[in-house]
């Protein structure tokens, strides 16, 4: 008998700590609902993430979880996927911990297709640590620790993903959980690796970002399989273009691989050798 | 951005409909709440404590009305409503963890006016007069329960409400 669960099933009893106000709620209840639309059964989903506010979002669902550490969370979960490729892999941080820690995996993670979900929960600021700059801060944006700006151009995620082999790639906006849920529920069905930037505002560090509602519009319509299409999309965008740019089907890592591994058997193989080694 | 509005064709779909808003409502009211408290703004926790309980009724009321109704289900990108985001959903970028009891009891006020608003647009512009009927009557709820609301701002009018100051705030632009 399959038990229908509701989004609210999908959370923890563990309460989030995030600030009032934060837009890593709606993020939450988005992917609850995603959850929840596409019943999947909470003992297939593997959540993974590495450290920041965001990061926290495993301990929130109720399902396997593992807060691994800083930038690497892809690596943690690509390890996950490779030995239990029944599971349904997610993967969440911040930008800083996706884009600057972590990344060369995030690169990796794009072109390797796995089939799994990468979800930036991007506010544009390391929040935990009390308001940094992150890769995807602008550059004149003056605070105490940068009170000249960082000077450094952000880091393009979309276009990274994109040139790294990505095969699904999306920006949705925590302030519109509904349209965001959908953005989910597609790249949950994507078989590869989908990698989905939310803007969620971060209300203490960065105040400002409550007008990203008013700047934030639906840009990107329907997703095109061209890449060279997509890129001009990219980068004709102002950066608050909402929607599937890009999503193309491509061989996915554990379909194509040599190697197939079975977890039992490897374990008992080893046991095996470790038994006849020492002639137990 | 802006949706259209939708009209809402049957009085299955329209329960559907506020009883889906009903829940995500509490559960999302529920995380601030627990927010509030998690940030020691219990003033401020305690007006949406107090709101909660009034939606956990309508809940109840919703539940009594839809037994034996088949309820369609819709999934959360085709709810029918004009705004971003669902009418009566705390707008979480309204929310912060200085904010006053006074702030909290006008977000408060204006999550259940916007859902006012939508049970009346369903009234003057519904085509199934089913739907207006009911759209009509949880029109009149919406009502009282604002003017319950409202009743607690009483309190705070005649009282000196101050911002609540972080005595380590962020590391924000001086």
């Amino acid at each position: 008998m399959t038990i229908e669960l509701k989004p609210k099933d999908y959370k923890s009893d563990i309460k989030p700590v995030w600030c009032p106000g934060c837009g890593h709620f709606s993020i939450l209840s988005a992917l609850t609902k995603a959850l929840a639309y596409l019943k999947i059964p909470k003992h297939q989903i593997g959540f993974v993430s590495g450290i920041g506010c965001s990061s926290r979002i495993p301990a929130y669902v109720d399902s396997y979880g593992f807060h691994g550490v800083h930038g690497r969370g892809l690596a943690v979960a690509a390890g996950l996927k490779a030995v239990r490729p029944d599971l349904h892999v997610i993967v969440a941080g911040g930008d800083g911990d996706g884009f600057s820690i972590g990344g060369n995996h995030f690169i990796h993670a794009c072109r390797r297709n796995m089939d799994m979900l990468y979800i930036v929960m991007d506010n544009q600021v390391y929040g935990m640590t009390k308001g940094q700059a992150s890769p995807t801060t602008a550059p004149d944006w003056v605070n105490k620790l940068t009170p000249h700006g960082s000077g450094v151009r952000p880091f393009e995620p979309l276009a990274i993903a994109l040139a790294s082999g990505s095969s699904f790639i999306a920006r949705g906006f925590s302030g519109d959980p509904s349209a965001m849920s959908k953005i989910l529920v597609e790249a949950l069905q994507h078989p590869g690796f989908s990698f989905v930037q939310v803007l969620s505002p971060c209300k203490t560090f960065r105040p400002e970002q409550v007008e990203w509602k008013k700047q934030v519009h639906n840009t990107f319509i329907e997703p095109t399989n061209d890449s060279v299409l997509a890129a001009q999309r990219i980068h004709s965008d102002d950066g608050m273009g909402l929607g599937i740019v890009f999503q193309c089907k491509i061989p996915v890592w554990s379909q194509h691989s040599s190697i197939q591994v079975d977890t039992q058997n490897s374990f008992e193989a080893k046991i095996e050798t470790i038994t006849s080694e020492f002639e137990l | 951005m802006s949706k259209e509005f939708l009209m809402i064709k049957s009085p299955e779909h329209l329960f559907a409909q506020v009883y889906a808003m009903k829940c995500e409502s509490e559960d999302r009211l529920q995380d601030l709440i627990d927010s509030l408290n998690q940030h020691n703004n219990k003033a401020a926790a305690d007006i949406f404590s107090r709101t909660i309980e009034l939606i956990k009724r309508s809940i109840e009321n919703i539940e009594q009305r839809i037994q034996g109704m088949q309820l369609p289900e819709i999934p959360p990108w085709e709810s029918q409503w004009h705004y971003d985001v669902q009418p009566d959903l705390v707008c979480i970028e309204n929310a912060h963890y200085l904010m006053s009891p006074l702030q909290a009891l006008e977000l408060a006020i204006y999550n259940e006016m916007r859902l006012q608003e939508f049970f009346k647009q369903q009234v003057d512009k519904g085509v199934n007069e089913d739907v207006r009927l009911i759209a009509s009557e949880l029109f009149f709820q919406e009502k009282q329960l604002i003017e319950h609301i409202l009743s607690w701002k009483v309190q705070f009018e005649n009282s000196e409400i101050e911002q609540n100051e972080d005595f380590d705030p962020p590391n924000i632009p001086e």
